[in-house]
């Protein structure tokens, strides 16, 4: 049998935090908790119920227009910040990116 | 006598009730794993494309 190297889970993700412009990476679960987080923990939950709201209209919105398509990326532009926002079934990855810097 | 087997059985399905925990965290954890290895490459890539289609060029140019 191949032995797959696979990444630990909290490495994969500083070393997503440390990439140029990453302010924050935030992981979720479908409920909706902060089960991983690289931001400060007031923050964390307030990106963890929003996002958590946000992606969850998403996804009604895109099935509402086609039963058979399924949201799979999510990106935000704001004044400040651009979100990354991956969804799955289980879970749900945020990543803040400041643009600016880039 | 029959304290002590009562007990032996209790202890033993403690250890098993942890075993299975410990075995449902695994499985857990490696579908967390599988979640931010794949998300991550994706989000990566992303990052990668420096082209920034919401640049305002009219600031500072002056015509």
């Amino acid at each position: 049998m191949a032995i797959t190297q696979q990444s630990d889970v909290d490495e994969t993700l500083k070393r997503l935090a440390g990439r140029k412009g990453v302010e924050g990476v935030v992981i979720l679960n479908s409920d909706g908790l902060a089960i991983r987080s690289t931001i400060e923990a007031e923050l964390t939950k307030k990106y963890a119920s929003h996002v958590h709201q946000l992606v969850s209209h998403s996804k009604d919105a895109i099935s509402g227009i086609d039963s058979e398509n399924e949201l799979t990326f999510l990106r935000v532009r704001t004044k400040k910040h651009e979100l990354m926002i991956a969804p799955d079934k289980e879970y749900l990855m945020i990543v803040v990116q400041n643009f600016h810097e880039n | 006598q029959i304290m002590e087997e009562v007990e032996i059985n209790e202890r033993q399905k403690q250890a098993q009730l942890e075993d299975e925990k410990k075995q449902n965290e695994t499985a857990q954890n490696e579908d967390t794993r599988d979640f931010v290895d794949s998300s991550s490459k994706i989000v990566e890539r992303a990052l990668h494309e420096t082209y920034d289609f919401m640049k305002d060029y009219t600031i500072g140019a002056e015509v």
